[in-house]
């Protein structure tokens, strides 16, 4: 059963609302950038490969 | 007979090659990122809004579904980390030094958030952000410990040199593990003992522990998940002058096109 009986109370959480959001959120960042920046870094790497070989590459 | 284990040798190489690697995660990683979303987000949700609020601690004690799980993958990303030196190190595995690597930036961050969110939920229940607890003090040398894998890593002008010096720090440094699990037993401070044991029943609720469950599954499959996706980008970086990379950036331009 939902907890809160509302969504503001939800967010206030009692007063622990402002800790238990910053640790969530801070938390969730850290943990999509461990996820998205390598993806980034293999998108870089295939474009450089492929600025360095104009032609095709098995020739 | 030696015929025999000179095929198995060869299997086994194949195996740990990273373009072998590479094409097979590629495989696995769809449905790793989807049981990492399932887990995650139903732990989530499970743990903010529907599992019952703590009796002393009110709501604050709903970060515990971000601090045990961020310190469980801590601690054995370290293992994992210096598992993969050691394989390094003896057998001179490509692939092993290539996780080695991706390990350490991850089980860092991990640390640093189960020391944040522990932090910010200290300052609520104990009344401080910060203090020199056992427990509190050896995560923090955790932390150090990888960082110190990172920067070892990148010390040496010669590679080789740089990833035999940055596997033994590990090794070293496992150490600290036990000392991790056992100082809330050891020193009595002010962390509170272990929630979840194998030898005993937890000491929770089964309606806070169920979501607790169900998160730690998800940080665990979100930790193999960014291992894999790191690990990748590692393999086409080191093999980028090979004609297998080049072929595969080709066919990913065309695909893009």
């Amino acid at each position: 059963m939902f907890q809160f009986e509302s969504f503001s109370d939800f967010i206030h959480m009692g007063g622990h609302g402002r800790y238990v959001w910053i640790a969530y959120f801070v938390s969730l960042g850290i943990m999509a950038w461990l996820f998205f920046s390598p993806l980034l870094r293999k998108k870089n790497i295939i474009n450089k490969i492929n600025k360095q070989n104009h032609c095709d590459p098995i020739k | 007979m030696k015929r025999l284990i000179e095929n198995i040798y060869q299997w086994f190489h194949r195996l740990v090659s990273p373009r072998w690697f590479y094409h097979a995660s590629g495989k696995w990683l769809p449905w790793l990122c989807v049981l990492t979303l399932i887990f995650v987000s139903i732990g989530l949700v499970w743990g903010l809004g529907f599992a019952p609020q703590d009796a002393k601690q009110g709501n604050s004690f709903r970060i515990i579904y971000i601090h045990v799980p961020s310190s469980f993958l801590a601690l054995a990303g370290y293992y994992i980390m210096a598992t993969a030196g050691a394989i390094a190190i003896i057998w001179k595995i490509k692939i092993a030094d290539i996780v080695m690597k991706s390990a350490a930036p991850i089980g860092a961050s991990l640390t640093f958030i189960a020391l944040l969110t522990g932090a910010i939920w200290g300052k609520p229940t104990w009344g401080t952000y910060w203090i020199w607890d056992a427990r509190i003090t050896s995560m923090l040398i955790l932390l150090f410990l990888y960082l110190g894998v990172i920067v070892l890593q990148k010390a040496y002008a010669v590679q080789g040199l740089s990833n035999r010096a940055a596997a033994l720090l590990a090794l070293v440094g496992t150490v600290n593990i036990p000392i991790i699990y056992k100082s809330v037993d050891w020193w009595y401070t002010l962390h509170q003992p272990a929630t979840i044991k194998f030898t005993e029943a937890p000491s929770m609720h089964p309606d806070m522990f169920q979501p607790l469950l169900v998160i730690i599954v998800g940080f665990y499959f979100f930790y193999i998940s960014a291992l894999i996706i790191s690990v990748r980008a590692e393999i086409l970086h080191r093999e980028r002058r090979t004609s297998w990379v080049k072929e595969l950036a080709f066919n990913a331009r065309n695909r893009d096109s």
